[in-house]
């Protein structure tokens, strides 16, 4: 991080290995289309670059993500619809090592669940995506997504939480993909 | 729990959110009821399909220039810097800063015409001053030209091809844009992989659009030259067809000692 803060590429693209994965996942599921998160992550690199210096306290992993969703937002801003995706195993490479799924039908169902859960992210309101795809794709904690967001630690809280009911409400209108337990009567 | 976990608190237990004593007193109430024990079940199960989303690898590589651009000194606020209208001015900036911080030695119609928005504005910039000799064969002189890193690509498109049956023997192009304006600066980079340096040294590249070719010189005296290498062409200046604008193919060949050579090609977009 200290060469990085001092101008020296090489221990940024080390920077940049650690995470454009990361990144352009959570660029990939905000915007949905692959070309338009390459772009923004490619952008928000660049915009690290040039500022890097004024960094000093903050965690660096916070501040690439919150200049990456910030770029998010002005995609949106811009009017840019939701890209669409081709099945996942027909575009981009997937990262480690997935299960194999020899069965077509097995594919296919797969493919098709991938489907209905990008249907359903796309369907959410920008705030709610930002923090599900932060939790849930991203795996970080409310407090850094508190602070990359700027809003109380309540507001991701209720984000996260709404986002998820209204992805379960999509899920559950598939319920051949995604059998789910109905709920008992209250009460034991 | 006396009354049931909120939404909210249910979905903050399934991250481990929760305070501790907030955590006890739902893990107590789920014990008893199980409309929020199903609820529960119902949430893991949308968290989990949401996990299941593959992570997908980036279909290009990521690079930043050489060279930082020159900003305006600010320490890094945890909160909101970046909003929209500070975007916006930091556009403008960099832009600027571009123009301003061109090569000494840099063509007038390269300085100006550095069209392809701020990234490729960027990467041009990057590029070390460095004087390129004419060509001896005629072919099209680049403005600049630079070493570069291994495994380095520009942002705007990319091609590699492979020699079959010689995966490790590869070349690679890439471009900082698709499209240019005719006024404007084409940069390309080259990485050739696994070749003897007398074969990648027969690199070639032609700007071609039907039976047309411009010859592009390749910067011999480069460092890089000829396994990494980058250099950028004034597209004013260059002998194209007319009208200049329209679809053209870069075409970048090597030659390999078994008599075969590898070609890549790339699509360039030309405006008027």
């Amino acid at each position: 991080m200290v060469r990085a803060r001092q101008g020296d590429r090489e221990a940024f693209s080390q920077l940049i290995m650690q995470y454009q994965v990361p990144l352009y996942n959570m660029a990939l599921r905000m915007v949905g289309s692959r070309e338009d998160a390459a772009d923004i992550t490619q952008e928000g690199f660049l915009r690290a670059w040039e500022k890097i210096r004024t960094l000093r306290d903050a965690p660096f992993k916070s501040w690439i993500f919150q200049i990456t969703v910030n770029l998010c937002y002005d995609h949106f801003r811009r009017g840019r619809r939701y890209g669409v995706m081709p099945d996942e195993e027909q575009g981009g490479k997937i990262v480690g090592l997935g299960i194999a799924l020899p069965d077509p039908q097995e594919r296919a169902e797969a493919n098709e669940r991938a489907r209905v859960v990008r249907d359903s992210i796309e369907a959410l309101d920008h705030d709610m995506r930002t923090a599900l795809v932060l939790r849930d794709i991203n795996g970080m904690t409310y407090d850094e997504i508190a602070g990359i967001l700027g809003v109380p630690l309540g507001t991701v809280k209720s984000r996260i939480a709404r986002a998820r009911a209204q992805v379960q409400e999509s899920l559950q209108r598939n319920p051949d993909l995604f059998p789910t337990r109905r709920e008992d009567a209250h009460g034991d | 729990m006396a009354t049931e976990p909120t939404p909210d608190q249910l979905s903050a237990y399934v991250d481990g959110e929760l305070q501790s004593s907030e955590r006890s007193q739902l893990e107590a109430h789920l014990v008893t009821c199980s409309t929020c024990r199903s609820r529960l079940d119902a949430l893991r199960q949308t968290v989990s399909a949401l996990r299941a989303l593959p992570m997908e690898s980036p279909p290009r590589a990521f690079t930043v220039p050489a060279q930082r651009r020159q900003s305006v000194t600010r320490n890094w606020a945890p909160v909101g810097w970046l909003g929209g209208a500070a975007a916006a001015l930091l556009v403008v900036a960099f832009g600027i800063s571009q123009f301003h911080g061109f090569p000494a030695g840099a063509s007038t119609a390269s300085r100006s015409n550095v069209s392809a928005g701020a990234g490729a504005a960027s990467r041009a910039a990057a590029l070390a001053a460095a004087p390129i000799p004419q060509p001896s064969n005629g072919a099209f002189a680049p403005d600049h030209a630079s070493s570069v890193l291994n495994n380095d690509v520009l942002a705007g498109q990319q091609g590699t091809v492979t020699a079959p049956g010689a995966s490790s023997q590869s070349l690679t192009v890439s471009t900082d844009a698709k499209t240019y304006a005719a006024t404007g600066v084409l940069t390309v980079r080259i990485d050739q992989r696994g070749l003897t340096r007398a074969e990648a040294s027969t690199v070639r590249l032609l700007l071609t659009r039907g039976g047309y070719a411009v010859r592009l010189g390749a910067p011999t005296n480069q460092a890089g030259f000829p396994t990494a290498f980058e250099a950028s062409y004034s597209i004013a200046g260059m002998p194209l067809p007319t009208p200049r604008d329209g679809s053209y193919s870069l075409q970048v060949t090597v030659d390999l000692a078994s008599g075969s050579s590898l070609v890549a090609q790339l699509p360039i977009a030309i405006t008027p």
